[in-house]
């Protein structure tokens, strides 16, 4: 066992080298460079030199490649292009925001989507089941950012029963402490920031849920159907426990392991939706700020964000590994 | 006064406001308004109308993008100029609807041969921390812009405005006495007092800046100047929030142009998707928002939103590469202008605000020349044109068009479709052609297009900077790299109006500078874009200005 774990952590260290290598170049390979896109018509080529030659741009890739896998090794992410912010002080203000989107996104994910598939299974093949297919279907070919603008208008615009956008209403500085609103706003005993903080969460938390909604539902589904199957329960209804106890006790927490395997890789689907949601509800996070990056060539930013993404990914796929192994002990004699 | 802690809510803010900013505002307006718009003089310390107290304000202003710093002498993006003219003051400002250099932190100037001016500081002004605005806090700062081995500076700040338009002109500065500051030139100019007033030459306080070392007005630092505005609060990508310094200058002082702000807060918002900013708009939780010119008439017709549209400082022009056939020819240049149904192009592909280009620069600038008729809409006479030219089957090339969406060409590709219709029919073929923003701009300024769509704004209302930009390159004697294009007159008139200080002469200069760009079909201008500012109609006081900010005349009233 603890070989299989070992084995696998140690995996991660060249898929991530790996990573860093494609990225950085890939990065570099996209054309137009940050010094045009900054300094913008009013640059001559010399102010470009000059820009490039600052910024170590003009150094070979492999000569910039080492210097900065060195500045990462001790804790150094770089500057921004742009800001001229370290990447690493932006990293602390956008985290926060974008971990407290993600888990309420992933809270009413995972509790709709799980609802929503016990009812589906239990009602197989009516036409409740048939509607929780169409609406499981129908969230997974909506476009997020069109969702987005959808709910503003109806919700924000149009009823006004939550703001459109933002992570507290504007007239609110919330002081520094943790980076979670949620969090600091009751740090600081104020019981209407909190408030305001939770009306702003409400939007994009509900379209950024429906990203792994759907997936948990249908997967929810099938699974209880196929535990529903098993003769276990068969037993378990023909020693006359109570429908209820059959459902919660013995089906579901079967039926959900696969669920909660899918629900780690899930959380990079989530971080590709947190892009787009954040840009269209102006949320200060991860996601709006690689956005940004993107048009404009912040090459640290971006490197961090590519980074991210891939730590992110590898880190959820190695836990699930190493969870199969606990779950699954054929796995870790392989 | 507006502490963190302090519970009010933005409509608790606007109730309060709209009852006292109603009583307190005619008789705030009235005595500015109605004195005579003579040099402007300072009057002693007698307060004005709004120095009763003023219920809270907020301002919410919802914009595309955060700014990028709050030091202004190394920013350069609007985001930051926007927020840095609140915080800090120039010396000198522009009037505001005309580009007339007024007195600002400077009260008067004096200047015998446009080579050394004197200007008089006012006196008793006070930074955001308490230091005290001296002659040789003034110079502490341009030394700062000026000397690359100032221990304030550090390798990561480039200080590109200075560089660009105040390295070439100014020698040396010096403290007179406390209160008078003097700059030397290098050759008598005129330009010096508009380029003072480039919110980069905004007065920071030299303490703060020495505190706070390179984290000076970052996103980590704190930024302190003089001006209406104190800084309160920045946080990253959301907002940026300041206070109404009570101990503004302004307060003591009666000037024609501006009086002490009626706004006791102001919140920048950063939402950078169009279509959030909107529905925030619409929602009502922005009192003024950045508007795509595609979004404006959603807006237009609804007695919620009110729009000031403002005279252009900006202009989309078609400009050619002198240096390749066929477009060293006259001839082939003007049929290109002739062939194009520009009337109609600009009716489709502008927003209504825009107006036909009649000459390089709008009649906002010096220097417009009002006599100048634009090329008519004319196939027969372009195809005339092009057999002069011994192209009377017409050619092909390759056109560049803008990637981006801006002011001056809101889209570039449909309109090039357009244009290359018209320019079929008189036997011009065109490739339609682009790539990045970036490499566009480069690949254009080393001389790569034969022909190409750009643009240009105004950064001070100067003709030096717009029509001078264009066209002064420099080595006078070769052609410019950019276009390939040579005209010693030109050259010259351009020069000149850098130097000569009388207006009208200036005026003069430009004009036949205008008349040879038109003769000469340097370029073909095509559009004046206006902007366009909208504002819920709650929002009072919004003046058409265009070379200055308002917030001074700004209030709020439900």
């Amino acid at each position: 066992m603890a070989t299989y774990i070992i084995r696998r952590i140690l995996i991660v260290i060249p898929t991530l080298l790996a990573v860093s290598i494609l990225s950085f170049t890939f990065v570099r390979l996209i054309p137009g460079d940050p010094a045009t896109v900054m300094l913008g018509e009013r640059a001559s080529p010399a102010d470009v030199e000059k820009f490039k030659e600052q910024m170590g741009l003009n150094q070979p890739i492999y000569v910039q490649y080492i210097r900065y896998i060195e500045q990462v090794l001790q804790g150094n992410l770089g500057t921004s292009i742009i800001t001229r912010v370290p990447v690493m002080d932006q990293l602390a203000y956008r985290l926060p925001a974008t971990i407290e989107a993600i888990f309420f996104a992933l809270l009413i994910g995972i509790f709709v989507g799980v609802v929503t598939g016990i009812i589906a299974a239990l009602n197989r093949n009516t036409i409740i089941d048939t509607m929780a297919n169409l609406v499981a279907l129908t969230g997974v070919s909506i476009p997020i950012f069109w969702l987005a603008l959808i709910m503003i208008y109806f919700f924000a615009v149009n009823l006004k029963i939550v703001p459109p956008g933002g992570r507290i209403a504007a007239e609110i500085t919330v002081d520094r402490i943790t980076g979670f609103y949620l969090i600091d706003t009751l740090l600081m005993g104020r019981l209407d920031y909190f408030v305001s903080a939770i009306r702003h969460m409400i939007l994009p938390a509900v379209v950024l849920s429906t990203t792994v909604m759907p997936q948990i539902m249908r997967l929810t589904r099938t699974s209880m159907l196929e535990v529903l199957r098993a003769d276990y329960i068969r037993t378990a209804r023909a020693k006359g426990l109570r429908q209820g106890s059959v459902i919660f006790k013995h089906t579901l927490r079967n039926a959900l392991l696969p669920v909660i395997t899918v629900i780690g890789l899930q959380i990079g689907s989530l971080l590709g939706g947190a892009i787009l949601t954040e840009n269209a509800f102006s949320w200060a996070g991860m996601g709006s700020w690689f956005y940004g990056a993107i048009s404009a060539r912040d090459y640290p930013v971006l490197q961090t964000a590519i980074m991210f993404n891939a730590i992110i990914f590898v880190v959820m796929t190695m836990l699930v590994d190493i969870s199969y192994a606990f779950i699954d002990p054929r796995i870790r004699y392989k | 006064m507006f502490s963190k802690k302090t519970v009010v809510t933005r409509r608790t803010f606007l109730t309060l406001a709209g009852v006292s900013a109603a009583a307190g505002l005619a008789a705030a307006c009235a005595p500015a308004a109605q004195r005579p718009a003579a040099e402007p003089t300072t009057a002693p310390a007698e307060p004005q109308a709004p120095a009763a107290p003023v219920a809270e304000q907020t301002l919410i202003i919802g914009r595309g993008g955060d700014s990028v710093g709050l030091d202004p002498a190394i920013v350069t993006d609007g985001e930051s100029a926007r927020v840095c003219t609140a915080i800090y003051d120039t010396l000198v400002v522009l009037e505001g609807a005309s580009t007339k250099p007024v007195p600002w932190l400077a009260e008067s100037w004096t200047t015998e041969d446009s080579k050394v001016w004197d200007f008089k500081l006012r006196a008793g002004v006070k930074f955001h921390d308490g230091e005290p605005l001296t002659a040789q806090a003034v110079k502490w700062n341009f030394d700062r812009w000026q000397n690359p081995d100032h221990p304030y500076r550090y390798p990561s700040q480039k200080y590109e405005y200075w560089d660009k338009e105040m390295s070439g002109v100014v020698q040396s500065t010096e403290v007179v006495d406390d209160l008078t500051f003097r700059i030397t030139l290098k050759e008598p100019s005129v330009l010096i007092l508009p380029k003072l007033a480039l919110f980069n030459f905004g007065i920071a306080s030299p303490k703060a800046v020495e505190a706070q070392g390179e984290s000076y007005a970052t996103q980590a630092g704190t930024p302190v100047g003089t001006g209406r505005f104190k800084f309160e609060s920045w946080t990253p990508n959301d907002k940026i929030t300041a206070v109404r310094n009570d101990d503004w200058w302004g307060s003591t002082v009666t000037l024609p142009y501006t009086q002490m702000p009626r706004i006791t807060r102001i919140i920048w918002r950063s939402i950078p998707d169009n279509n959030t900013r909107l529905a925030e708009f619409q929602a009502g939780t922005l009192d003024t928002a950045d508007i795509a010119q595609t979004d404006l008439a959603t807006l237009e017709n609804d007695p919620n939103y009110v729009f000031t549209v403002t005279p252009s400082v900006s202009v989309g022009y078609i400009a050619f590469n002198h240096a390749t056939p066929p477009f060293d020819k006259l001839e082939v240049r003007k049929a290109w202008a002739h062939a194009v149904n520009w009337d109609a192009l600009i009716e489709t592909f502008y927003s209504k605000y825009a107006k036909r280009a009649t000459c390089f620069q709008p009649p906002s600038i010096l220097g417009h020349n009002p006599n100048i008729k634009p090329y008519e809409y004319n196939p027969e006479l372009a195809k005339q044109l092009l057999t002069q030219a011994g192209l009377s089957d017409g050619f092909e090339t390759d056109f560049w068009y803008v990637p981006v969406i801006r002011g001056y060409f809101p889209d570039s590709k449909a309109l090039s479709e357009a244009m290359a219709a018209d320019l079929a029919k008189v036997g011009i073929r065109l490739n339609l052609k682009t790539e990045d923003w970036g490499a566009y701009l480069s690949d254009r300024k080393e001389g790569k297009f034969p022909v190409w769509a750009l643009g240009w704004g105004s950064d001070n209302g100067d003709p030096d900077n717009f029509i001078g930009y264009h066209f002064i390159w420099s080595d006078p004697t070769k052609p410019n790299v950019e276009d390939g294009y040579n005209n010693s007159r030109l050259q010259e008139l351009l020069r000149k109006g850098r130097v000569v200080s009388d207006i009208a002469e200036r005026e003069k200069i430009y004009q036949e500078a205008e008349q040879i760009v038109h003769d000469d079909v340097a370029r073909i201008p095509i559009a004046w874009p206006a902007s366009v500012a909208v504002d819920r109609s709650y929002l009072k006081g919004r003046k058409e200005w265009v070379f200055r900010d308002q917030y001074e005349n700004f209030y709020i009233e439900k």
